[in-house]
């Protein structure tokens, strides 16, 4: 991507500074609509790409079985995954970035726990109803409740971590607090495991493998502005995101507000990262392994162009991660979050072993 | 693949497995009962003893096992002992496992192979891990053999349960629930069973017969879940009744479940049309359906109906993505077994696209849990196990009223429909 | 002297009313629970004028880090105040603050891949609008201040790249971007070799002088300060702070009474720490110009009192012929021996020590010019047995 990298031809007065050229984005936007118009086309069922147009150009002729895969199932699973990926993407930035950690992720301060924390309570707890789950008896038990208790719980774990976020000083801390709330919630999910029953203990297990494929249109309406503040926020924090980047020291001296914007990266991220666990479940590695892309490519740590950059490549690479995981002409479905793993593991690999340390001032 | 002492071939039945169950089939109301004694009677002649010297007693079990339906067990008669196979425990086992039941009084023969597990019987006292086998019990007349059970607050045999209330069986579960139950060793050393039968999954985590040996416990692996066929399922309560020797009862019992299922499977051979049929509920992206193999899909095509994926050849239960459900099984006609769905409105919660296919609109969605317990316990995995034919006979009864008129369901109730309001 | 000096300063910058950066009455420190109070200078009255390099020097653990903080506004002052351009910083917003100040510190920023340019215009974030984007007048301010630097040619590199000078410079043109009236720089040349270390504080002096700032650096380069800075601000332990031009501190003893300590001591004479060692032998010396300060400095190392020309019995003297310098040694007995390197002399004085001067050698030694490699053969010979 050679429009990519900085402009060096000479001008009239200063020259211009690095900046990334506009052939290069719509490139890359491309190739997020490439993704897009695949991943509607494969799927378990091999439909035509004709029939798929067919569909959604309204014409008839086609049985409703395709019709409805397409409409109701597909379509939606593709938007699902572009704003999922965009959303993971971004999260997994803020973190890195706040913490100028590489290694950090979006569910570094313990979100996904939470939220795996209010399945698991959903799905199992039985107290003292006998066999069912609270939900299952009073008639509940649905996608929507799972949402709305894996969201619970990752906005508590979010609260908790904001109050202390007020208190400590020091970033490290922070990260350490939240690894720690962490841990705390996968024990006790494991604790409620132990009385689970056989099928509460596959649904949960399920939930845990993430999937894009189980949202449907009524809840992508709540899904999708959610998802779209969210990225509207980091957009807004650009500019202190760079600053942070030099250091909270520097930060301070340049005039930002290094409490309230991490307030602010923290909320933002903890929604995003937060909503995509409760819709989807918790997807590892796309947040982690999309920035270092996105850092190796455009060769750059400048959030201006790194915002965009996540937005794009999230939403693509989430759409090939969910492609490879409908098996595509096969039966089976493989679980996404082996997917993304399989997928993001060795881009973080290949980023590091090509010697360019991306978040590091080297040596 | 039996073999039997040459003393006591004379009076044996050979092994006319197929050409018995057809000939009951086409004689089954008349035949039955004189075919039974014809059986009995085979049998007693075959209890001659030798007259060899030295073997005085090597025919003390007067009434031997034939099996029919079942391929995962085997039974071989020496005498003195019975030597029971299990063959295929588990998906991947590659090897099985072997029992020497050795009648009372009497020493297990020589050179057996290190490690085997040898069973006094007729036991006197069992334990038993899965609910699944209960309600043969009572049927066979040995209830009072059983002393120790996983999950005593799951059952619903009524001679069980009351034996269960006095007391008499304890409860040897750990309290986890779900696959995560175990065997709670000391309840169990306190409940001295001379066996203990469990179920193996070759999965280390969740298998109890390692652990029991390692205890000196005598770990009796049952593998009646791995038969693809219903009748195959229940036919091991012959396995069951081996330990009890029990052989003559559990024949007549079994034959006569048998008999009635063939029976009734006949009615809706030549049915004109056959109802497709869906089974199972997803979560989330993936449906776990039964394959085309197995036993669900049997008693689907037993019950007079089309299973969608009557062409798969797994036996075991496969992961579909949701796509290919909705492509193949969206205009089934009725939707059986709904897993934890007990509504209309339920099942709308859990995915709102399943108001779309075509047995949820027409109302024909039933699921298997009209007799749950307070505790969970579902009798369709107890008493249902042991009664295919009656379960049949819901099947049938769902597909095919015309042809079982008056047969109130047992096991399966019709979800409730939607309230306008809530539609 | 002073008063001219501080004259001249005043006219060459032309304005001489509200001076960059002043505090009143200051008293820094930093308090480690809500009720306990830890003073680490207090009653400080400093100012920063324009087109002065200020170097605030002071022992390890005196504070120098906590006053710097303060001064920049990341600490909050125990008492009094401090003020920039006359307004004071605690009622300033950031941004403001921004505008005025800049800083310049030890933390190693996590922009490996970023373009020299791009990590410059961030010093543009108190004047750009939300998105940070850059206006004409930004992206001006920012080659100006890479010009100002020197780093033009390194726009487009990845700050990762670069070596340590570098990215400091880099770094210093960031603060310069931010066009503050005050640049201060915490130990801005830690990390950096000798050679750097010149430039870095040649270039600060450039930017103060020519470009109207006042800059105020913590440094540990004790040489270099004193060289270099208009005026030295020292901290010891417990305050208070002393200011002055570099060399009234030193006259007036004060810098000798900061740095006081254990070990090293400072020498007025020399403008550099010594380390006291106790003298063996007094020898003198007598000796001029380069040749004559470097056999000094070798002797005194070695351990000898130097004293002038006929103050101890062994004497002596560095002779320089055509370029090439050589040493005679004599000692009371007239015995003189001749040698070509510092070192043969040294070793030579050992032998003296030993009370064996010339016990080599001594024919014909005082009468002829002897090849000092031929001497120093013998000599280290001897040594050696």
């Amino acid at each position: 991507m050679t429009s990519l990298r900085p402009d060096t031809s000479p001008r009239h007065g200063p020259p211009s500074l690095p900046h990334v050229g506009a052939a290069a984005w719509w490139a890359l936007i491309s190739v997020m609509a490439a993704a897009f118009v695949l991943e509607l086309c494969l799927g378990s069922v091999l439909i035509p790409p004709r029939t798929i147009w067919a569909v959604l150009s309204g014409r008839e002729g086609v049985p409703d079985a395709v019709r409805e895969i397409v409409l109701l199932y597909r379509l939606p699973r593709a938007f699902t995954a572009m704003l999922g990926g965009a959303a993971l993407g971004m999260a997994g930035l803020k973190m890195q970035t706040l913490f100028r950690n590489p290694l950090a992720d979006p569910f570094v301060l313990g979100i996904s726990s939470g939220a795996g924390l209010g399945v698991a309570l959903v799905v199992f707890a039985a107290w003292g109803f006998g066999f069912l789950s609270v939900l299952e008896k009073t008639g509940i038990l649905g996608n929507t409740a799972l949402i709305t208790a894996a969201a619970m719980g990752s906005a508590t774990v979010l609260c908790v971590i904001m109050a202390i976020a007020r208190r400590v000083e020091n970033t490290v801390t922070l990260l350490i607090v939240g690894l720690m709330f962490g841990y705390i919630g996968s024990a006790l999910v494991n604790v409620l495991l132990q009385f689970a029953l056989e099928h509460q203990m596959q649904s949960y297990i399920a939930w845990t493998f993430g999937s894009f494929g189980g949202v449907t249109w009524r809840q992508l309406g709540v899904f999708s502005p959610v998802i779209l503040a969210g990225l509207a926020l980091a957009w807004v924090l650009v500019k202190p995101l760079n600053a942070l980047l030099l250091g909270e020291g520097y930060a301070r001296s340049m005039g930002v507000n290094v409490r309230r914007t991490r307030t602010g990266i923290i909320l933002g991220a903890s929604i995003l990262s937060g909503t995509v666990t409760a819709t989807c479940g918790p997807i590892g590695f796309l947040g982690i392994a999309v920035p270092h892309l996105c850092r190796l490519v455009c060769r750059t740590s400048d959030h201006r162009i790194l915002v965009p950059a996540v937005i794009l490549t999230g939403a693509a690479l989430a759409l090939l991660a969910d492609m490879l995981a409908q098996a595509p002409g096969t039966r089976v479905v493989l679980p996404l979050n082996s997917v993304t793993s399989l997928i993001g593991a060795p881009v973080v690999i290949g980023v590091i072993l090509r010697g360019r340390r991306t978040m590091e001032t080297g040596t | 693949m039996k073999q039997t002492a040459p003393e006591v071939r004379k009076g044996r039945r050979k092994n006319l497995a197929p050409a018995m169950a057809l000939l009951m089939a086409l004689l089954a109301p008349a035949f039955t009962p004189s075919g039974l004694a014809w059986r009995a009677e085979g049998a007693e002649h075959g209890g001659e003893r030798s007259d060899l010297p030295g073997e005085r007693s090597t025919n003390l079990f007067a009434e031997k096992t034939c099996l029919r339906y079942a391929h995962g067990f085997d039974i071989s008669y020496q005498g003195t002992y019975k030597r029971i196979e299990v063959r295929r425990p588990w998906r991947d086992a590659s090897e099985g496992f072997v029992y020497y039941l050795v009648a009372r009084g009497h020493d297990p023969p020589p050179d057996l192979p290190r490690g085997a597990i040898v069973v006094p019987v007729p036991i006197q006292r069992l334990a038993v891990f899965s609910t699944t086998w209960t309600a043969f019990f009572p049927m066979l007349g040995i209830e009072d053999a059983l002393v120790g059970m996983a999950g005593c607050e799951w059952i619903h045999t009524p001679e069980i349960v009351s034996r269960i209330r006095q007391g008499q069986i304890q409860e040897i579960g750990d309290g986890g629930r779900g696959m995560s139950r175990k065997i709670h060793l000391e309840r169990l050393t306190l409940v001295r069973p001379e066996a203990v039968m469990v179920y193996a999954t070759g999965i280390p985590e969740f298998d109890q017969h390692p652990k029991l040996l390692e205890a000196g416990f005598k770990a009796v692996v049952n593998a009646s879940h791995m038969e693809s066929t219903p009748l195959g399922r229940t036919e091991w309560i012959k396995f069951v009744a081996a330990f009890f020797n029990r052989e003559a009862e559990a024949e007549r019992v079994f034959d006569e479940i048998a008999d009635r299922y063939e029976a009734l499977a006949q009615k809706t051979r030549h049915v004109a049309h056959r109802p497709t049929v869906l089974c199972n509920a997803a979560w989330r992206g993936t449906w776990y359906v039964p394959g085309g193999a197995g036993y669900i899909a049997r008693f689907l095509e037993d019950a007079g109906g089309r299973y969608v994926w009557s062409d798969d050849t797994n036996a075991g239960v496969l992961p579909m993505a949701i796509e290919t459900v909705v492509q193949r099984a969206r205009d089934a006609e009725y939707w059986i077994d709904t897993n934890q769905a007990r509504s209309l409105a339920e099942l709308l919660a859990i995915d709102e696209r399943y108001g779309r296919f075509a047995a949820f609109r027409s109302g024909k969605v039933y699921n298997n849990d009209a007799r749950v317990n307070a505790r969970g316990g579902n009798d369709f995995w107890e008493t249902g196990a042991a009664r295919p034919d009656l379960v049949l006979a819901d099947l049938v009864s769902i597909l095919h009223p015309e042809l079982l008129p008056g047969h109130r369901l047992i096991w399966y109730r019709r979800l409730p429909q939607l309230t306008e309001d809530a539609r | 002297m002073k008063e001219t000096c501080t004259v001249e300063y005043r006219k060459s910058t032309g304005r001489d009313q509200v001076p960059p950066l002043e505090t009143h009455r200051l008293t820094v420190g930093y308090l480690p629970s809500r009720r306990e109070r830890r003073p680490v200078a207090e009653g400080i009255d400093v100012v920063l004028r324009e087109g002065e390099l200020v170097c605030l020097l002071g022992p390890n653990g005196a504070g120098k880090s906590t006053l710097i903080r303060t001064l920049a506004g990341m600490l909050k002052p125990l008492e009094g105040e401090v003020r920039l351009s006359g307004d004071r910083l605690s009622t300033l917003s950031a941004r403001e603050v921004a505008r005025r100040m800049s800083l310049v510190l030890t933390d190693r920023p996590a922009v490996g891949l970023m373009p020299v340019a791009t990590l410059v215009s961030l010093g543009r974030h108190p004047y750009t609008g939300r998105t940070g984007r850059l206006t004409r007048k930004d992206e001006e301010a920012v080659w100006k201040a890479m010009a100002d630097v020197g780093i033009e040619d390194l726009a487009h590199r990845a700050f990762g790249e670069l070596s340590d000078g570098e990215r400091q410079k880099a770094m210093i043109a960031r603060a310069l971007a931010q066009e503050p009236s005050v640049l201060i720089l915490d130990e801005a040349t830690a990390y950096l070799d000798l050679p750097r270390r010149v430039e870095l504080m040649e270039l600060l002096l450039d930017l103060a002088r020519a470009g109207g700032r006042a800059v105020l650096l913590s440094t540990h380069d004790l040489d270099l300060a004193l060289r270099c800075a208009h005026r030295l601000w020292l901290l010891p332990h417990g305050g208070p702070l002393h200011t002055g031009i570099p060399e009234d501190l030193v006259l007036q003893g004060t810098f000798a009474e900061v740095f006081a300590g254990s070990g090293a001591r400072f020498d007025a004479a020399s403008g550099a720490f010594t380390v006291p060692c106790t003298f063996r032998e007094t020898v003198a010396l007598k000796a001029d110009g380069i040749v004559g300060m470097w056999t000094y400095r070798a002797l005194e190392r070695a351990g000898y009192r130097v004293v002038a020309e006929g103050g101890a019995r062994l004497c002596v003297e560095a002779v320089q012929t055509v370029g090439v310098a050589s040493w005679r040694i004599h000692d009371g007995n007239r015995r003189k021996i001749t040698v070509g390197s510092l070192e043969s002399l040294l070793t030579l004085l050992e032998t003296a020590d030993r009370g064996e001067l010339g016990a080599v050698g001594d024919n014909g030694a005082k009468d002829q010019p002897t090849r000092a490699r031929d001497f120093e053969a013998a000599l280290l010979k001897s040594v050696r047995s």
